[in-house]
């Protein structure tokens, strides 16, 4: 026996009610005896228990069109194939075994999100940015380390008028701890469209010599400081805000910069969503809506903590950031070039011994969270 | 518009590469017949399935977008008999086979869901190297564990069941259609005729098996078990030091599919009693199931009841003599492969000095090096950048040359 017309019609009828924005479980509907007639494949375990969710939080516009859209968006990528939801003495011997809805890996809600997050990801209206032409001005600045306090300074400086590269630059390399330096340069390159999971970045770092080349700070200032005697700057601190501030104050810029950590949650959202955007819209457009929608939604959102070594990668992130710290305090003491603040900074929370909780993995739940989040707020920006 | 559309969906590991690569090698003489082999190159079909699937691939779904919807119209616009063949198709979601099935019909067209299907005593280690040969590390023993686990919870289990549980996959792709139209190729239990298998193809294809060459240059051939155990530790060591786009042509395909599944010398890899046993009420069960559906099985349902598993050799364990000779082996197959490959990159060489010999000669004129030295020049003076500058400009354009 595979399915039978009670079961079909009784879990058509709960779609309809979580399409009219009921909330309750799957456990509590079918006890029911509510059947709606229909043909066609059933709304997917995850869909549904989606729409569930989506229901208990207040999502603006018509939510049974946008209930509609995510019981018609079949999961992308690898998972369990066609859960069916629980009924009473079983409904086949064969086939993925039934899972109440709201009990199911949180995996698979996020892999059903997914698939509608690039549906409304492509629907939204194009915006485009105004670019401001600020004054030029002589002063030119290389920047290199920690890539997203990179980009936010560089930003910065652009808009100050500050030229990037070219004949008398001050060359900066941005740095603190060396776990969040890591955590930086994950989701940079998850930006860029890469899908590599937190453990694999460190996996991979770990097959090098020396870690990534681009994290290296000791190697990127003596290579600088070869060619650029005296115009190279080390600049640590404990948070990426502190180090962008010293920055600045560096090259003479009263702007404000705000930067914040790695939003590792969006990072883990989007190295899910990369491969799926590519496939639907072709890598050039995806490379548009991680720019353009996806940064509208997610660059505000206010998000906290970073990313501790992977269980498994302490030692090596340890002993990293203790001969980066030594080079550059051995570098500093040379006269190579200036180091400001203190090259302990790299070992972060272990040197303090704070006994903070760090995070290891991102949690799925956030990102689950985050996911449902953002399709909230992005159906609104569609309709 | 088609009369007849043939979607194969698998399984894996049941001769499908042999299929497609009959197909596709011999699709313009399919199409002479009025049977289209929708297909520019020869993972076409793999393309569109990833697509279909949203599903990526160690990053080949770069090249997918948009190919099942491509591959779709041209059936739709073909007047005759169409055939689409992967195997991973078999993984495909309820909602994603009713996208399939209702992008290919339409009125007047017949589809017809085909699903070739082995035993799972013989499926098990074949997927379990077919996995290795994909970069994958995990332990012979754990993967057995795995598909026991009933809560299907790793991604080792649902990819496994989700191509491999015939009686679940037919369910899938079938349940819309008349079971007359559902139809399950059996694979013949080892020692039947070699080419029974595509004469059981070729009946539901509806092609005739004299007409087209047989050539099994690239089925898939097995890996002994001290190949496949000494495969599996070199993934370990090369995970994350050998992109995908190396590992496919050095590891895959020179070392494994040229030399190590050819060459093999060590024994075929099995399951262990308790798996074996465990295996063979299942496919009991499957039978049962089946034989009440009313599919089109060409070949024998008991063909699906596995053969008694020979001796067990365990690659987690494997003979160290055997380990041993099968690690020189590939040494030398790999010492070979880079001898080959320095020579040509020497050649290569060879040719690039040839072509900047011949570029020097080309620029080698008085005039050439008089306007070289200028804009070298340039760099230094402020007169002689001044006087470049207002030359581009008179000239319209800038230019890397002068």
């Amino acid at each position: 026996m595979t399915r039978t017309p009670e079961y079909d019609a009784r879990v058509r009828a709960w779609a309809d009610a979580l399409r009219s924005g009921d909330t309750r479980t799957w456990a509590e509907f079918r006890e029911s005896d509510a059947a709606s007639p229909g043909h066609g494949p059933l709304p997917g375990n995850a869909q549904l228990e989606l729409v569930r969710r989506l229901a208990e939080r207040d999502v603006p516009g018509d939510f049974g069109a946008l209930a509609d859209l995510v019981l018609a968006t079949p999961s992308p990528g690898r998972g369990l194939v066609d859960p069916p939801l629980p009924w009473p003495g079983g409904l086949r011997e064969f086939g993925t075994p039934a899972v109440e809805p709201d009990q199911q890996p949180v995996e698979e809600l996020v892999r059903a999100a997914c698939g509608v997050l690039v549906k409304l990801l492509r629907a939204q209206p194009e915006t485009r940015r105004r670019v401001r032409r600020p004054v030029p001005r002589r002063r030119a600045f290389v920047l290199a380390g920690a890539p997203v306090t990179v980009a936010a300074v560089r930003e910065t400086l652009r808009s100050a008028g500050l030229r990037e590269g070219g004949r008398r630059a001050t060359y900066l390399v941005l740095g603190g701890p060396f776990d969040h330096l890591m955590a930086e340069r994950w989701c940079a390159r998850i930006a860029a469209g890469e899908a590599t999971r937190w453990r694999r970045s460190w996996r991979a770092a770990k097959t090098r010599p020396r870690g990534w080349p681009d994290l290296d700070l000791p190697t990127l200032a003596s290579s600088y400081a070869e060619k650029a005697p005296g115009r190279v700057h080390v600049v640590l601190g404990t948070d990426p805000q502190q180090v962008a501030d010293r920055a600045l104050g560096l090259l003479g810029v009263r702007a404000r910069v705000r930067v914040g950590s790695a939003d590792i949650v969006a990072a883990d959202l989007l190295r899910r969503l990369n491969p799926l955007l590519v496939l639907a819209a072709g890598p050039a457009g995806a490379r548009a809506l991680v720019t353009g929608p996806w940064a509208d939604a997610v660059d505000a959102r206010p998000h906290e903590g970073s990313l501790g070594a992977p269980s498994g990668h302490g030692a090596w992130s340890k002993a990293t950031a203790t001969r980066m710290a030594e080079e550059l305090a051995a570098a500093a003491r040379a006269g190579d070039y200036a180091v400001h603040g203190d090259p302990a900074v790299l070992l972060g929370d272990r040197r303090a011994g704070t006994g903070a909780v760090v995070r290891r993995a991102v949690p799925a739940e956030d990102v689950l969270d985050l996911a449902l989040d953002l399709i909230a707020s992005l159906w609104e920006g569609a309709h | 518009m088609a009369r007849t559309v043939i979607v194969h969906v698998g399984a894996p590991k049941t001769g499908t590469s042999f299929v497609q690569d009959l197909l596709f090698s011999e699709r313009d003489a399919l199409r002479k017949r009025g049977i289209l082999y929708p297909a520019d190159r020869f993972d076409a079909h793999f393309l569109a399935a990833l697509d279909l699937m949203e599903l990526p691939w160690g990053g080949i779904e770069r090249e997918a977008g948009g190919a099942w919807d491509r591959l779709a119209a041209e059936i739709r616009a073909w007047d005759g008999t169409a055939i689409i063949s992967h195997e991973i198709l078999a993984t495909a979601s309820r909602q994603q086979t009713a996208r399939a099935l209702e992008s290919l019909g339409g009125e007047g067209t017949e589809v017809h869901v085909v699903l070739s299907a082995r035993d799972l005593v013989r499926q098990i280690p074949a997927e379990w190297q077919e996995n290795v040969k994909h970069r994958k590390t995990l332990p012979y023993g754990d993967f057995l564990d795995e598909l026991r686990d009933p809560a299907r919870s790793t991604e080792v289990a649902r990819w496994f069941w989700g191509v491999q549980e015939i009686p679940d996959v037919l369910d899938r792709w079938g349940s819309s259609l008349p079971p007359r139209q559902v139809h399950l190729v059996t694979v013949p239990p080892p020692g039947s005729p070699r080419d029974l298998l595509w004469q059981r193809f070729s009946s539901v294809l509806g092609l005739d098996p004299d007409e087209l060459t047989l050539d099994d240059s690239r089925a898939n051939v097995s890996l002994g078990v001290a190949e496949a155990a000494l495969l599996r530790r070199l993934n370990e060591r090369l995970a994350d030091r050998v992109h995908n786009h190396n590992y496919r042509p050095l590891v895959r395909e020179n070392l494994v599919h040229q030399h190590l599944s050819k060459e093999r010398i060590s024994d075929r890899l099995s399951v262990p009693d308790d798996v074996a046993a465990w295996a063979a009420d299942l496919s009991r069960r499957w039978v049962v199931e089946l034989a009440q559906r009313g599919y089109d099985v060409v070949g024998e349902l008991d063909d699906l009841l596995p053969q008694p598993a020979g001796a067990f050799s365990d690659p987690d364990d494997p003979d160290p003599a055997e380990l041993a000779e099968a690690g020189l082996n590939a040494l030398t197959i790999m010492t070979v492969e880079a001898a080959r490959l320095r020579d040509h990159e020497q050649t290569l060489h060879r040719e690039i000095a040839r072509l900047h010999g011949e570029l020097d000669r080309a620029y080698a004129t008085p005039l050439y090096r008089w306007r070289r030295k200028f804009v070298e020049r340039s760099a230094s003076s402020p007169l002689a950048r001044r006087l470049l500058g207002l030359y581009r400009r008179v000239r319209g354009r800038n230019s890397r040359s002068t």
